[in-house]
C-alpha cells in the first residue's frame, strides 16, 4: 500500500512538474515602482555577475550584440559571433586561442557533470563552433569543428580532430574518440576523419580569424554611443536619475 | 668642503640619493597608512624611480664637458666615468621600465625593491668614478648589500630566498678577497688612492720577497678574483645560475645588466690605473678561455629559461674579458666598451620579453613554442636578440664580437679570437635551436600570455631598434667609446705604453 501510494505521489508530480498552486500575481505594478521597458543603453557586452568578471583578449572580437557573463575567458585571436550568448555563472567558460563560436550560440554551464569531469565548458584552441549550437559543461580538445545547430551536453568530450555534422545531439558524458566524424541524434560514428582533414583544421581556424578581422576594424575602442544619448538628454529631457 | 666644481660632478649620486630617500619616506608613508591598508605603491615608486633616474642622465650628460675632476683624490669623474654613468643609468632605466607594469601584478609587492635598486644604482655610479680601493670598496658594498636584499625580496619562494642566502655567502666571500688584497697592496705599498698606486708601480717592481720594495702579487690576485667573482667569469661563477633563477626576473635583470657595466669599468680603471703591469693578465685569460667554454657548453644542456640566460650571460662575460685580457690597449678596452653597450641592449631586450611571458608559466625553453604563432612581433624579436647573441653578421652582437676579436689579434691574443670565433660557432647552435623552437617545432600547451603593457613594448622596441640598425650607423658609437678609452688613457699616466703592443 505504501508503495502504491508514494508511485502516485510520484506519477502525480511527473504529470505536472511544474505544477503550482495559486500565485496570484498583481497584474498592475505597486505604487511607486518603475520598470523600463526601454533601456537606453541595450543589453551589456560584458556582464559581471559575482566578482566574477569576464575576460576578453585585446586581440579577440566579440560580436557587439553578444553577451558573456559571469565567469568566461574568450583568448587571443578568439571571435564570438553575434547574438551568442556565453554564460559562465556557474562554473567557468573557457576559450582557447583561435577558436571560433559563431551566430547565436548558447554555451552555458551545470553545476555538476554526470562524468566525473569538472563541470567547466572548455574549448581548446582552434575550435570552431556553428552557428545555433547549445553546448553545456562539455569539453571540446583542439582542432575541432562542431556543425550547425549541433547540441553538446554536459560532461561530454570532444576529442582532438573530431567533427560533428551539422545537427548532431551528443547526449551526457559521450566521449566523441579522436579522429571521427559523428552525426545524428543521439549522435552516431559516421566515418573517420581524412588526413588531408587533419591538416585543415588550423588553417581553417586561421581563415575565419583572418575573415574576422575587417569586422575587428570596424570597431574603435570605445563607442561614439554616449554622444547620441547626451543629445537625447539635452533634446528629449530624459534625465539618468530619477 | 666640496667646492662648485666638485659638487657639479656629485649631482647624479646626490640626485639618486635623494630621491632615494624621499621615495622611502613616501613610500612608508603612503603604503602603511590606515587609509590603504596595503596598498601596493610599487607602480608609483618605480614611476618616479624611473624618470629620477632619467633626470640623472641628464645631470651626467650635462656634466660632460668637466673633462677631470678629482674630488679629494678618492672620486675622479672623467669622460670615460661620465659615459659609462650614463651607460649604467640607460640599463638602470630600462629595467625600471620593464618593473612599472609589474608594480600592478602579484609578484612585486614591496615598493622598497625599487629604492634599493636606486641606492645600489647610486652606489653603482660611485664604484665607477672610485679612484681609491677603500672608496671602491665601499661603493662595492653598498650595491651588493642592496643586491642581497633584492635577491631574496620574494620572501615567499624558497627559491628566492636560497638565491638570496646563496648570494649573500659567496658575495661576502668574495668581498673579503677583495678587501684581503686590498689590505695587502695597502700593507706593502702604504697608499690606497689609484693614482698614487699607479706611479708606485711604475718605479717598484712586482711580487718582490720584500715587502718594502713590491707590490704584492697576492694582493693583486685577490682582487681580480673578487672582480671575477662579481662579473661572475668562469672559476668564480657557481653562485650565478641559481641566484639568477631563483631571484624574481626583473631582479636577474638587473643583476645581468647593471653591475656587469659598473665592475667593468670599475676593473679596467683599477687594472689600468694601479697595476698597469701584466700579471693579472694571466688571470683574465684563463678566465675568458673558461667562460667562454663553459657559457657555450652549458648554455647547450639548459632548459630552463633563466638559467640559459645566465650561462649565455657567462659566455658573454668571456667574450668581454677578450676585451682587457690581452692587456690594456686603445683597441681592447674600446672593443670592451662596444661590447658592454651591446650587451646591455641584448639583455635588456631578452629580459623584456621574458617578463612579458612570464606571467604565464614559461619557466622552460620549450614553453617559448608557442610565440611564433601566437604572437609574431614577439617571435620576430626574440629571434633577432638571439641571432645578434650568436653574432650573425649585420646585428649588432656580430659589431660587438667582431670588434673584440679584432682587438684581440691587434695585441697578438690570437688564442683568445680564435677560440671566440669557435666558441661562438657552437653558441650559435643553440642560439638557432630557440629559434627553431619558436617557428618550427608543435608547441604542446598553448599558453597565452596577457599584453605587452605600453612600457615594456617601448623598451622593446627601442632595444631591437638598437640592435638592428646599429650596423647602419655606427660612428657615434665608436666615437664615444673612443672617447672614453682617451679618457682612461689620458688619466692613467701611462699612457699607450702600458700595454703588450
Amino acid at each position: 500500500m505504501a508503495a502504491l501510494r508514494r508511485w502516485r505521489q510520484h506519477a502525480g508530480s511527473l504529470r505536472n512538474p511544474f505544477a503550482v498552486t495559486q500565485i496570484t500575481v498583481p497584474l498592475t505594478p505597486p505604487e511607486g515602482f518603475y520598470r523600463a521597458d526601454w533601456d537606453y543603453r541595450g543589453q551589456r557586452q560584458i556582464v559581471p555577475l559575482a566578482m566574477a568578471v569576464p575576460y576578453i583578449a585585446p586581440d579577440a572580437w566579440v560580436a557587439p550584440n553578444a553577451t558573456l557573463i559571469g565567469n568566461v575567458k574568450v583568448e587571443d585571436k578568439c571571435t564570438v559571433w553575434y547574438g551568442t550568448v556565453l554564460r559562465g555563472d556557474l562554473n567557468k567558460i573557457q576559450m582557447g586561442f583561435c577558436s571560433h563560436i559563431f551566430d547565436r550560440c548558447v554555451l552555458h554551464v551545470a553545476s555538476e557533470s554526470p562524468v566525473g569531469l569538472p563541470p567547466h565548458l572548455i574549448i581548446s584552441h582552434y575550435v570552431t563552433i556553428g552557428p545555433y549550437c547549445t553546448l553545456r559543461s562539455c569539453i571540446i580538445e583542439r582542432e575541432c569543428i562542431i556543425g550547425e545547430r549541433c547540441v553538446v551536453m554536459e560532461g561530454s568530450v570532444v576529442e582532438t580532430h573530431s567533427i560533428l555534422e551539422p545537427g548532431s545531439v551528443v547526449p551526457p558524458g559521450r566521449r566523441i574518440p579522436t579522429g571521427e566524424v559523428w552525426a545524428g541524434n543521439p549522435a552516431k560514428f559516421v566515418r573517420m576523419v581524412t588526413f588531408d582533414e587533419t591538416k585543415a583544421f588550423v588553417g581553417f581556424a586561421e581563415g575565419i580569424r583572418s575573415y574576422a578581422q575587417q569586422y575587428f576594424r570596424e570597431f574603435l575602442p570605445y563607442s561614439t554611443a554616449y554622444l547620441e544619448l547626451e543629445k537625447i538628454m539635452k533634446n528629449g529631457g530624459v534625465t539618468l536619475s530619477h | 668642503m666640496l667646492d662648485r666644481a666638485e659638487l657639479l660632478g656629485l649631482f647624479p649620486e646626490i640626485l639618486l640619493w635623494d630621491t632615494t630617500l624621499i621615495l622611502l619616506v613616501l613610500g612608508m608613508m603612503v603604503a602603511r597608512t590606515p587609509a590603504r591598508p596595503a596598498a601596493p605603491f610599487v607602480r608609483t615608486v618605480a614611476w618616479l624611480g624611473l624618470h629620477c633616474v632619467l633626470l640623472a642622465i641628464v645631470l651626467v650628460g650635462v656634466g660632460i664637458p668637466i673633462t677631470i675632476n678629482s674630488i679629494h683624490d678618492i672620486l675622479l669623474t672623467d669622460s670615460f666615468t661620465h659615459c659609462c654613468d650614463i651607460f649604467l643609468l640607460v640599463g638602470t632605466a630600462g629595467t625600471i621600465m620593464l618593473i612599472v607594469d609589474h608594480g600592478g601584478r602579484d609578484t612585486l609587492r614591496a615598493f622598497e625593491t625599487i629604492v634599493l635598486i636606486l641606492l645600489s644604482t647610486s652606489g653603482m655610479l660611485v664604484l665607477i668614478s672610485a679612484s681609491d680601493l677603500l672608496i671602491m670598496f665601499i661603493a662595492m658594498e653598498l650595491q651588493t648589500l642592496c643586491f642581497y636584499v633584492l635577491a631574496a625580496s620574494k620572501r615567499d619562494s624558497e627559491c628566492s630566498t636560497e638565491a638570496g642566502l646563496k648570494y649573500f655567502l659567496l658575495g661576502a666571500f668574495s668581498s673579503g678577497l677583495f678587501l684581503f688584497g686590498c689590505s695587502m697592496v695597502y700593507g706593502s705599498t702604504g697608499v690606497t688612492n689609484f693614482e698614487e698606486l699607479g706611479i708606485l708601480a711604475l718605479t717598484r717592481s712586482w711580487g718582490v720577497p720584500d715587502p718594502s720594495t713590491g707590490i704584492p702579487i697576492i694582493g693583486i690576485l685577490c682582487i681580480v678574483v673578487g672582480f671575477l667573482f662579481k662579473i661572475t667569469a668562469v672559476p668564480f661563477h657557481m653562485w650565478a645560475p641559481d641566484v639568477y633563477e631563483g631571484s624574481l626576473t626583473l631582479v636577474t635583470a638587473f643583476f645581468s645588466i647593471a653591475p656587469k657595466i659598473a665592475i667593468f669599468a670599475n676593473m679596467v680603471r683599477v687594472l689600468n690605473h694601479c697595476f698597469h703591469d701584466h700579471d693579472w693578465q694571466s688571470l683574465l685569460f684563463f678566465a675568458s678561455i673558461g667562460s667562454m667554454i663553459l657559457g657555450t657548453v652549458a648554455a647547450m644542456a639548459q632548459q630552463k629559461v633563466k638559467r640559459f640566460v645566465v650561462y649565455s650571460s657567462i659566455g658573454h662575460v668571456g667574450y668581454l674579458c677578450i676585451g682587457f685580457a690581452g692587456g690594456t690597449t686603445m683597441e681592447g678596452i674600446q672593443s670592451l666598451l662596444i661590447g658592454l653597450l651591446i650587451y646591455l641592449f641584448m639583455t635588456v631586450n631578452v629580459f623584456g620579453l621574458f617578463c612579458a611571458v612570464r606571467p604565464v608559466r614559461s619557466q622552460y625553453l620549450g614553453d617559448l613554442g608557442v610565440f611564433g604563432k601566437l604572437h609574431p612581433l614577439f617571435a620576430i624579436t626574440f629571434s633577432l636578440t638571439m641571432f645578434s647573441y650568436a653574432g650573425i653578421p649585420p646585428l649588432a652582437g656580430f659589431c660587438s664580437k667582431f670588434y673584440l676579436f679584432f682587438g684581440a689579434i691587434r695585441c697578438g691574443a690570437d688564442v683568445l679570437a680564435g677560440l671566440g670565433v669557435v666558441t661562438s660557432v657552437i653558441s650559435c647552435f643553440y642560439y638557432l635551436r630557440l629559434v627553431k623552437l619558436m617557428y618550427f617545432d608543435l608547441p604542446g600547451e598553448y599558453m597565452i600570455p596577457p599584453r605587452l603593457d605600453r612600457d615594456n613594448s617601448i623598451v622593446l622596441a627601442i632595444t631591437v631598434a638598437c640592435i638592428t640598425l646599429m650596423f647602419l650607423y655606427t660612428s657615434p658609437l665608436f666615437l664615444v667609446t673612443h672617447y672614453m678609452a682617451m679618457g682612461l688613457f689620458a688619466e692613467s699616466g701611462v699612457g699607450f705604453s702600458g700595454s703588450v703592443a
